[in-house]
């Protein structure tokens, strides 16, 4: 097969058409990205909202990502020591990690990372202050806005310079359980509110709904290809709450949300994310219509890869699966390079399937086993010549 | 499915009972997680004269059980497991001071929390109340906890079993940092060290020199019991 334009063949693979090569998705946070960004001789590796993609297109991404919504900014911005930073929401985010260190031993921290893993803890941001614990707080809680167009307005110029070539997916990131739990009313709050004051996480996500809604509407009226939903509820074992409580709480809200997306753009292409085991619940995914599932972290009930293609393949298109949680950081190149052909040949065979590691690269992965991913993949991904069946 | 867990009925509790009594509401209260019942009841069986850890172990134990293993068979997950957790905590609540003043000793003490850099807490919070109601005196240090912070709470409480928890791949190897900062001080081989969370395996457990993993909380409850009393019976 001929080559293809990176955003023709990152349809083909929604649409389980056959494509000259497994199409590309990766993701890096801040640490790993300038490691590599350095060794292509790319200055500028932002990551974020407003990141630059140029690493990733030359790593052969084929599609342009723009991630907006509630942790859109945050798990990428730098906060201080004892700093707390609130974002749109409302939502205060602090920073981990940090007792002992020094800003010396953060500049030697730095060159450490280069070609090995941590030798000290990276930093992470993560939600400390939820701004909705009581009814009280949600009837004074005033929802951010939709049409806000810092958020909306680089997504016409992303359209403008990269869809002739490229796919466009904007990512709405946490939406509704995760989004409720992780940053809105905190998480074990989350749990117990659902059977002491139920009325309240309904409410919750209602706002959420009409919020993300309205967004992903905004964004599909600037042209983009595919909205991405991101809603974790999977633990590593197995689901967070039960399939029962995601098909109360969760799905008639996607179902709405995904039909007003439709009504405003019938072509669009929706992905819908969890991390973890989420398996149980991929057959409502399917009855949603979403086109594409990932990024399948091959643990618990999702360590089936083959099973799992071949019974819900034909339905959905896959991304992701090859294990950032171990193999990737800590794996030997062989290792790599056997987990790579092991999941396109699991994920991949019979097409439908965006290779991608389960999650982002993180600070903590070797550079010459990010190497040994990236020549593995290109290796064994070419349609036609690994003999995917 | 056949195997589903079933209600445990302890063996002979209507002898160890009041004439009349009954505790199959308090099962069923404690399995449903119903915290304000579960506080009337244990207070009736506390004014009903019934000995706390006959309170413990034939009122309180059978639901909280039950729950554990569905929760480890993927039956019910983690809201129903809080609040099994927290109807068993109301009940305890109530008994502990009791057990204290019949200088019943706690089965151990544990140190636990999140490494260094991690700020993940909602796994090892749940491991942290299934260890207390197991009938551990537990220490929850919170997350992002410094080596010091684990080593001086293992050495002022002179705990039994100290656990991290760690849930990213990039926070992990603080497990193993933890370890040897432990063995710096002198004080690795007072305590049993134990690590969970999702990237860590059996095999990294061995590799930064734990002495165990679970795989879920209710493993962790298991390898707890198991690990101090090996501990006591070295002592004896």
């Amino acid at each position: 097969m001929k080559e293809l334009l990176p955003r023709d063949r990152f349809i083909r693979a929604l649409r389980r058409e056959p494509v000259d090569r497994l199409p590309l998705f990766y993701r890096m946070k801040a640490e790993a990205k300038s490691k590599l960004a350095r060794v292509y001789g790319i200055e500028d590796s932002s990551t974020g909202r407003l990141h630059n993609p140029e690493l990733e297109l030359r790593l052969g991404n084929d599609v342009v990502l723009y991630q907006i919504g509630i942790n859109a900014d945050f798990s990428h911005r730098h906060i201080e020591i004892g700093e707390t930073w609130y974002n749109h929401f409302g939502v205060g985010y602090g920073k981990s990690g940090l007792e002992g260190r020094t800003p010396e031993e953060e500049k030697e921290f730095e060159k450490t990372q280069e070609f090995w893993g941590p030798r000290k803890v990276v930093p992470e941001n993560f939600p400390s202050f939820h701004p909705i614990t009581s009814m009280e707080d949600f009837k004074n809680y005033t929802w951010p806005d939709p049409a806000d167009d810092e958020m909306l307005g680089p997504i016409k110029e992303l359209c403008d310079r990269y869809q002739d070539d490229y796919f466009i997916m904007v990512d709405l990131s946490s939406t509704l359980i995760e989004a409720a739990y992780a940053h809105i009313v905190g998480t074990q709050n989350f749990f117990l509110m659902m059977f002491d004051q139920p009325e309240l996480i309904k409410g919750v996500l209602d706002g959420l709904t009409e919020y993300y809604t309205a967004l992903g509407k905004n964004a599909i009226a600037m042209g983009v290809d595919m909205i991405r939903v991101g809603d974790d509820v999977g633990a590593q074992q197995a689901m967070m709450i039960s399939p029962e409580q995601w098909r109360e709480l969760a799905k008639p809200r996607f179902d709405y949300m995904f039909k007003e997306f439709r009504k405003a753009n019938p072509d669009i292409f929706i992905k819908l994310h969890s991390c973890g085991d989420y398996s149980p619940i991929i057959p409502d995914m399917i009855e949603l219509g979403v086109d594409l599932s990932g990024l399948m972290q091959p643990t618990g009930g999702n360590k089936d890869q083959v099973g799992l293609k071949k019974k819900y393949g034909g339905d959905i298109s896959l991304v992701g699966g090859f294990d950032v949680q171990r193999l990737l950081p800590r794996g030997q190149v062989e290792d790599i390079r056997k987990g790579v052909h092991d999941v396109i040949k699991n994920l991949g065979t019979g097409g439908g399937y965006i290779f991608s590691p389960s999650h982002y690269i993180l600070a903590d992965v070797p550079i010459q086993n990010i190497y040994a991913m990236l020549e593995a993949q290109r290796d064994f991904s070419t349609y036609g010549r690994y003999p995917l069946d | 499915m056949s195997d589903e867990p079933v209600l445990q009925y302890p063996d002979g509790w209507e002898a160890r009972a009041p004439d009349g009594w009954e505790w199959q509401t308090l099962w069923v209260a404690v399995e449903e997680g119903d915290h304000v019942y579960t506080d009337k009841r244990v207070q009736e069986a506390i004014d009903a004269g019934i000995d706390p850890r006959i309170i413990l172990d034939d009122g309180l134990f059978p639901g909280f059980n039950l729950q554990g293993d569905r929760f480890s068979a993927q039956v019910i997950f983690i809201p129903e497991m809080l609040i099994t957790a927290r109807a068993m905590k109301a009940g305890l609540a109530l008994i502990r001071p009791l057990l204290a003043a019949m200088a019943e000793k706690p089965l151990g003490t544990f140190i636990i929390g999140t490494v260094l850099g991690d700020m993940h807490d909602i796994g090892q919070s749940i491991v942290t109340i299934m260890l207390e109601n197991a009938g551990f005196e537990v220490t929850n240090l919170g997350t992002d906890v410094h080596p010091d912070k684990f080593i001086e709470a293992a050495a002022t409480k002179n705990a039994d079993l100290v656990g991290f928890s760690a849930l990213l791949s990039t926070t992990v190897y603080y497990q193993k940092v933890t370890i040897e900062e432990f063995e710096k001080a002198g004080h690795r081989d007072k305590v049993h060290i134990l690590i969970g969370g999702a990237p860590t395996s059996p095999e990294w457990a061995e590799e930064c020199g734990a002495d165990g993993w679970g795989q879920d909380a209710m493993e962790a409850v298991n390898l707890a019991r198991r690990l101090v009393t090996e501990k006591r019976a070295g002592w004896v």
